[in-house]
């Protein structure tokens, strides 16, 4: 605003003045579209700065709010995989394996550097609730799963809640899986680990 | 060892912890109430040998049959020495919720627990994921977004790779597929958010 204050009133720029020195030698016509034109330049160059001012305050004001600036880091897509809840592990040999849910099941994919991943191979088909993937002392990999139901008894819809493990060497083929738990519940979510005394 | 989160309908929510000398045969040693649906859940082996538990809990308020808001939302970490009882070890403010929690015991002096999303962007709950930074000594916990907030995503997975960088694998729901970060530099992490 201050800015286009100054510009209306005190016209010091060189080649502003030598403009309206010129404009003083010629018609009429001339002065007056000349005038015209720096009149609007007068009005253009302070609004974009009164707007980028604003522009700025907004940011600043609103910028916390949405975390504007804070920092992102490389993401790569892995193999276009359409799936939720990948659970991620490093194994010991420096690989890498996501196990993951589809609408058909559980999935897992490989990668050797993390950017790069092997086809998707289906471990388990059905409808899995949850899931948790570990590498056990030994070097295979066990996948603990969770699953329910509704049964109806004597009328009363109650849910019936199923845990699951499977174990593989390679990562490429499954043990059937074992049921561990099943209860009158349903299960959100699990988490397993393999402590260091190896239990 | 093995935690589930389960529900057996309304009051009745609980986290069980289990225990298997083979893998096969389990045995429950600990129960945990919770106040609201405990959704996410992430059990850890800690610095000293005890075990750290974390927990999302929450429950969609429905009103009419739709739902509304989010009540109660809050992380909280657990700690034990044997599985049965368990003390509280920190809680995360009623900001953010994340169905999905991961928890993992750096090389550093830090917990690092990823969240799927916060709720102050309630309806739309799934921009993150978030990091939060726990410090071992004084339990201080700092949040970190690590992805573009314009990025809906949520599920993360984090580990930290065998040469110290961190790795989340989460839900991009931007495009509706598996995302990683193969590779967040540990010291640039930290540095980038003091």
């Amino acid at each position: 605003m201050i800015c286009y204050l100054l510009s209306v009133t005190r016209p010091n720029n060189k080649r502003l003045r030598k403009n309206i020195i010129a404009s003083s030698a010629s018609s009429p016509g001339d002065r007056e579209k000349r005038e015209s034109r720096w009149g609007l330049l007068a009005l253009v160059v302070p609004g974009l700065l009164f707007f980028s001012v604003l522009g700025s305050v907004w940011i600043w004001m609103f910028g916390t709010m949405l975390d504007v600036g804070q920092p992102s880091f490389p993401i790569t897509s892995v193999n276009n995989i359409q799936g939720q809840e990948p659970s991620l592990i490093q194994c010991y040999d420096g690989s890498f394996m996501i196990a993951f849910k589809t609408s058909q099941g559980l999935s897992v994919t490989v990668s050797a550097n993390g950017s790069e991943w092997s086809p998707v191979r289906m471990v388990i088909k059905g409808s899995i609730s949850s899931h948790s993937l570990v590498q056990l002392r030994d070097g295979s990999v066990m996948l603990a799963f969770s699953s329910y139901e509704v049964v109806t008894e004597s009328g009363i819809p109650r849910p019936v809640g199923h845990v699951d493990v499977s174990k593989s060497k390679d990562g490429v083929s499954w043990c059937q899986p074992v049921n561990i738990v099943t209860g009158p519940f349903a299960v959100y979510h699990i988490s397993l680990l393999q402590l260091r005394n190896g239990s | 060892m093995l935690a589930c989160s389960t529900y057996a309908g309304s009051g009745n929510n609980t986290i069980e912890i289990r225990y298997s000398l083979d893998g096969l045969s389990w045995t429950v040693i600990g129960s945990i109430p919770t106040e609201y649906n405990p959704y996410g859940i992430s059990l850890i082996e800690g610095a000293d040998d005890n075990l750290m538990l974390a927990v999302s809990e929450g429950s969609w308020v429905i009103s009419q049959g739709s739902t509304t808001a989010f009540q109660g939302p809050l992380i909280r970490l657990l700690n034990s020495t044997d599985g049965g009882t368990w003390d509280s070890y920190a809680t995360i403010s009623a900001s953010f919720w994340g169905s999905n929690v991961c928890l993992i015991h750096t090389k550093a002096e830090y917990y690092v627990l990823s969240l799927s999303s916060d709720a102050s962007n309630f309806p739309y709950p799934y921009q993150g994921p978030v990091i939060i930074l726990i410090s071992m000594s004084n339990h201080n916990m700092t949040r970190m977004q690590i992805t573009s907030v314009n990025r809906k995503s949520a599920s993360p997975s984090v580990i930290q790779r065998q040469n110290g960088s961190l790795m989340v694998a989460f839900e991009d729901r931007s495009n509706n597929r598996i995302a990683v970060m193969p590779s967040i530099e540990w010291s640039a992490f930290l540095k980038s958010h003091q």
